[in-house]
């Protein structure tokens, strides 16, 4: 069973031998495919899930992403608006409820997409295509196209607690305040029970990753 | 510890110094009275079943109809070997430099897919089989997802079938040259393994194209894919085909295959024989590399690879015993060829304008009551998914069967006998994940 120790004739090892230098020589004259990763930065295509953004105003309240979402990432709490008072969001759906804390722990995602909408389903070339788009919807969790990946992918911090993103308008007391102001019946949230985490000390605002 | 200091830390700590009197107090590094081990007579055990219980077991001399090999030392390989291909330990029962027996201790990786898989939705345990076997994603989800498909009796599109089956096979040719480049690695041949990287990288460039994920994608589903393929799809698709299939013939199989002193190193190294294969229901690669002709693509066909035609390669034994280290890397190669040719079939049978790629996707996730086994060849075995339903949207039970479990269970038995420096090769040659065989 041990291996075998015959040695090698000399045409053996000289053939051996060829045949990986010739495949070396080879390789040699090809392009180059390492990239130099600080000063060339790859820009990655449409649709690569790395940074989740959130178009607040957009959003309606309806915890779909949330339900979706297989590591229960997401955590919204919004309270009821006086009529009148909310903007219709872009695509034309009626806001009643305000969010008033939209918060993503990004290192709880496991970048799976399934909380995204429309823009998400479909490939870079008809991210404008109304028609491609519509069928997206058809199973995009989002209605309103409010959540959707954006390749931004240099998100590394030193602090845990930094991956977790607020979208909110709202700062952590602002909304606390506005949550304890009102009834049960006005306010609503994904984490019934758990009133409160602690993320001080996280980022309030992110860039806006459509415009970088 | 001397006594004086000893003395010294119990004069400034007299809790310490308390607890010392206490007749049955136990102190770090000491085993309690009533646990000590008693001293046994030595003994010249034959083959023993006993699991290891760590260092409070003796090591049984295990000669297994050998001759003597004189004292037998133990070694620990892993858990963070590097050719243990993730975190797999491994204690080596050592005779001088060769193996006298080996025992092989999981665990590390166990992330509860299983129960994750019943907490959540059909759809939303794709992205954890996905993590299953992180080599091959795609596959793994493919699997999950006809088995689901079988259980809620969804039909889907020929058309998507065909995208999903090309991808399929891409995972798989990504998967076997990671399988040979680390496979060439563990016997110190670094060149080749740049090379195969290259060619894989390229397929998963194209993934994260399709998919928005370079390496865990969510991309296939029960009933459809998650996105529309890009426009420049079957270009896209010929120019990979044609880059690794170069990459194959000039750089990675001759540099290795054509290596006299590879083959001469691995090919009478890790016998597995037919019958030890069959015993311990090896699948996949390994058990086609000892001779024995069986693709549950063949010969239970599934998805649509009764249209395809293809060979199912198996191991010849040609630069030595049948069944050997080579053997199992030699038919990983061929079957990169095989599914090169599969996915040039499958290509014509994709629509090259947009389509619906989402027509067979449920209304809900409600399955019906029921239970389903449903396997899959993928590419390190049979991967084999058990579901129960009770009507809900979650599964009642998920169950997999994964390849690595039982090419895990082989190592002892192949090899005994071995040297020491063959280790990485049986271990490489195997092509587990260890992620997969924790689940």
């Amino acid at each position: 069973m041990h291996a075998n120790n015959r040695e090698l004739s000399l045409t053996e090892i000289l053939s051996t031998a060829l045949s990986g230098m010739r495949a070396t020589a080879q390789a040699a004259s090809l392009p180059e495919v390492t990239e130099e990763y600080p000063d060339t930065r790859p820009a990655l295509p449409w649709g690569t899930k790395a940074q989740l953004y959130v178009e607040v105003l957009d959003c309606i309240s309806c915890y779909k992403c949330a339900k979706a979402c297989p590591s229960d990432c997401i955590r919204i709490d919004s309270v009821r608006a006086a009529a009148g008072t909310l903007a219709d969001t872009s695509d034309g759906h009626k806001r009643t409820f305000e969010v008033i804390r939209f918060d993503i722990d990004m290192s709880q995602c496991c970048y799976c997409g399934l909380c995204t909408g429309r823009s998400s389903y479909v490939p870079a070339e008809s991210k404008d295509d109304p028609a491609a788009l519509a069928a997206a919807d058809k199973i995009a969790a989002c209605p309103t196209d409010c959540i959707n990946f954006y390749p931004r992918y240099e998100n590394a911090t030193e602090d845990a607690g930094n991956l977790v993103y607020h979208f909110a308008n709202y700062s952590f007391d602002e909304a606390q305040t506005r949550w304890n102001l009102l009834t049960p019946d006005k306010r609503r949230t994904t984490h019934p029970g758990k009133p409160e985490a602690d993320y001080e000390g996280a980022p309030r605002d992110i860039p806006d990753p459509r415009h970088a | 510890m001397s006594s004086d200091i000893r003395d010294d830390w119990f004069a400034r700590d007299p809790d310490m110094l308390e607890q010392e009197k206490q007749p049955d107090s136990v102190h770090f590094g000491e085993l309690p009275p009533s646990e000590q081990l008693e001293e046994e007579p030595a003994r010249n055990l034959k083959a023993s079943a006993t699991p290891s219980r760590g260092y409070r077991q003796k090591i049984e001399f295990v000669t297994r109809g050998q001759k003597d090999l004189g004292e037998s030392m133990l070694m620990n390989m892993g858990p963070q070997h590097p050719s243990t291909h993730g975190v797999l330990r491994i204690e080596l029962v050592m005779s001088g430099e060769v193996i006298q027996d080996v025992r092989c201790h999981i665990g590390y990786m166990h992330r509860c897919a299983e129960k994750e898989s019943e907490n959540s939705t059909y759809i939303q345990a794709v992205p954890y089989t996905d993590r299953l076997d992180y080599v091959a994603p795609m596959t793994n989800a493919y699997a999950y997802s006809l088995a689901v498909e079988r259980l809620m009796g969804l039909s889907v599109p020929a058309e998507v079938e065909f995208l999903r089956m090309a991808i399929n096979e891409l995972e798989r040719i990504a998967s076997h040259l990671l399988a040979i480049a680390t496979f060439g690695i563990d016997l110190g041949a670094f060149t080749p393994f740049l090379y195969a990287f290259e060619a894989r990288e390229r397929i998963l460039k194209f993934f994260e194209l399709l998919s928005g994920g370079h390496l865990l994608y969510n991309y296939i589903w029960p009933g459809g894919v998650q996105r529309q393929p890009p426009s420049d799809f079957h270009a896209r698709m010929e120019e990979l085909l044609r880059d690794v299939e170069t990459a194959m013939s000039t750089e990675i199989d001759p540099v290795l295959t054509g290596n006299r002193i590879f083959v001469d190193r691995t090919a009478k190294i890790g016998i597995l024989t037919p019958e030890t294969a069959l015993a311990y229901a090896i699948t996949g690669p390994n058990l086609r590399g000892s001779g024995i002709s069986r693709d549950l693509r063949r010969d239970e066909p599934c998805a649509r690879y009764h249209e395809l035609d293809f060979e199912v390669c198996i191991g010849k034994g040609e630069y030595g015993p049948i069944g050997s280290c080579l053997d199992r890397y030699l038919v990983r190669v061929a079957e990169i060829r095989e599914s090169i040719k599969l996915v040039r079939q499958c290509l014509p049978r994709i629509p090259e304008k947009q389509f619906d790629v989402h027509a067979g996707l449920p209304a809900t996730w409600n399955a019906p009551a029921g239970e389903c086994y449903f396997r899959f060849e993928t590419a390190r075995g049979e991967l084999g998914i058990f579901l129960i339903s009770d009507g809900s949207a979650k599964p009642y039970r998920c169950k997999y069967r994964s390849p690595g479990f039982h090419s895990i269970q082989v190592i002892p038995e192949i090899s005994r006998g071995c040297y020491m420096a063959d280790m990485p090769a049986i271990i490489g040659s195997l092509d587990f994940v260890m992620c997969e065989v924790d689940r």
